[in-house]
């Protein structure tokens, strides 16, 4: 399957804040004096993970949006919901688990993409341009 | 004893309602995505922006299900070890 361009565009930013929030959270647990082997490991891994749950995401919204009956892309989009919950969840028990792992450096990077969303929205990254679209007609269809 | 047993099964408690808060957003990508799937119908020309607004949409709204998910788990292997701790 082809990956749309709107899709890797998406996943590209998402990519980059969450490695810059990560950066960032490890520069905190540093100056905090909590900075460790297992804290970078979390950070990291749990950076990956946020950022292939968007991924997830994306493949599926291009599928879904690719001329599929509106029911079936309806229950698509809930089952892959459904595995990338617990994907998130898995990662999560693991995390807090297993020693080795700091919880709080794998939990606060799976929080990431919506901050990054946030700071595209608020510094105007992601406002749409006026008269890209067609006009609708009074059926709700686009004016030839 | 029963100091304890109450924090417990308040985490419980607490844990199974903060789980609820993933069912929301399971319904509201369900039903984001049947209208985008419409709109894509109506007007094909827009499939990227569509693409775009929905995955991002998408996104925000998972974050809700992420934080029950997080609240639900810090409530059954964080919460019962640091209360009961507190109890003595």
């Amino acid at each position: 399957m082809k990956i749309a361009p709107a899709v890797k565009k998406e996943t590209g930013h998402i990519a980059l804040g969450t490695a810059v929030g990560v950066a960032v959270m490890l520069v905190v647990f540093a100056v905090l004096g909590y900075f460790s082997a297992g804290v970078a490991v979390s950070g990291i891994l749990g950076g990956a993970i946020a950022v292939g749950n968007f991924f997830l995401l994306g493949l599926t919204v291009q599928k879904v949006a690719d001329g599929q009956p509106e029911d079936r892309a309806r229950k698509w989009m809930q089952f892959s919901y459904n595995m990338r919950m617990l994907l998130m969840v898995v990662w999560l028990i693991v995390a807090l688990a297993v020693p080795f792992f700091n919880w709080v450096a794998a939990l606060v990077p799976l929080l990431m993409p919506r901050l990054t969303i946030g700071v595209m929205q608020a510094t105007g990254m992601y406002h749409k341009e006026k008269g890209d679209t067609l006009p609708l007609n009074e059926g709700g269809n686009a004016k030839e | 004893m029963l100091d304890k047993a109450i924090v417990l099964a308040g985490c419980a408690i607490g844990a199974g309602l903060a789980l609820i808060a993933g069912i929301g957003p399971g319904i509201g990508e369900g039903y984001a995505v049947g209208q985008a799937c419409s709109a894509i119908g109506r007007q094909p020309e827009c499939k990227g922006d569509v693409t775009s607004t929905m995955l991002l949409g998408c996104a925000i709204a998972e974050t809700t299900g992420i934080y029950g998910f997080v609240t639900g788990l810090l409530l059954i292997f964080v919460a019962p070890g640091m209360f009961t701790g507190m109890l003595g």
